[in-house]
């Protein structure tokens, strides 16, 4: 999420969290309500990538189906999902970490212990 | 953004996370040139990222696995992408989360079967009263499995389990690829 869309966030928010509390649920969540430009194509997958370093952010690709041995039938709509993705792609030695913290704005440097 | 969640609320606000095949196994790559090496060097930065998140305050983060169950019960015996493969990459995500002063919470979720919800549901709440109370258990990091799955070995995988109960009612797939599967009167056009 960038900071241009705090607001829709806090807005969505206010209505996530208060319906939970309604609900009478202990544990909450924000419901990876997380919005950004690309807000139909953003997921609790393609967001990470899309934020670290060592990506390729403004050329993101489909990703293959059946990649990593789980593929679906045509006409199961994980197949459908799995085929709409888009995704940045790898071009740098390591990934650094997210900005999801306090600490937003700020990239560290590579883990110690990458690869 | 976890921040911005829990000003709106006094009860606990958990920070749902992804881990690193699922973004490994989705992405090009003109880097690493190897699967194992490019999801591992993710799951590291994952697990500092999950570290600053609990460092911040965040009381639970979910971190949810598919692959495992997936590849599990499908039986897949590829020497390399395997659920023991899975597992490994798994353990970075929380390691040194189990401290006794960190409530901490990570659940592997997979395909749920009602006596495994109500347990994990369980779990839940009470793990979710601790929080509120701000206290600290031992073995804060809870593993909760929803599902006993093993290889299938050469069971025929069933595509259509999530239809199972449907009955006459068409599923969501615009077109079937299984001929055995008829159409309903009342499919979606």
């Amino acid at each position: 999420m960038t900071r241009k869309f705090r607001e829709q966030y806090e807005d969505a928010l206010t209505c996530y969290i208060r319906d939970q509390e309604i609900a009478g649920l202990d544990i909450l969540t924000d419901g990876d309500c997380r919005f950004d430009d690309d807000v139909g194509g953003q997921s609790w997958a393609a967001y990470p990538p899309m934020h670290m370093a060592g990506f390729e952010h403004d050329n993101p690709r489909p990703t293959p189906v059946g990649r990593g041995g789980v593929a679906f039938p045509r006409g199961h709509i994980l197949h459908d999902y799995m085929e709409s993705r888009v995704m940045p792609t790898v071009i740098g030695r390591s990934a650094a970490a997210i900005c999801n913290t306090p600490r937003c704005g700020r990239r560290r440097s590579a883990s110690p212990r990458s690869r | 953004m976890w921040k911005a969640a829990q000003r709106f609320t006094k009860k606990p606000v958990k920070f749902g996370a992804v881990t690193a095949e699922l973004v490994g196994f989705a992405v090009q790559d003109k880097h690493y040139k190897n699967p194992v090496d490019r999801i591992f060097a993710i799951a590291d930065a994952f697990n500092e990222e999950y570290h600053e998140l609990a460092d911040a305050g965040c009381p639970v983060i979910q971190i949810e696995e598919p692959q495992i169950h997936l590849l599990a019960a499908r039986g897949v015996t590829d020497p390399v992408i395997n659920p023991k493969l899975m597992l490994e990459i798994f353990n970075p995500h929380r390691e040194g989360a189990a401290r006794q002063d960190r409530g901490l919470g990570a659940f592997v979720l997979g395909q749920s079967v009602p006596a495994a919800h109500v347990r994990a549901g369980a779990e839940l709440q009470g793990g979710a009263r601790s929080v509120q109370r701000g206290g600290r258990r031992r073995g804060d990091v809870r593993i909760v499995e929803l599902a006993r799955h093993g290889p299938r070995g050469d069971r025929q995988v069933d595509h259509r389990q999530e239809d199972r109960n449907r009955g006459d009612r068409s599923s969501h797939a615009c077109r079937s690829s299984s001929p055995r599967r008829s159409r309903s009167r009342s499919a979606p056009r």
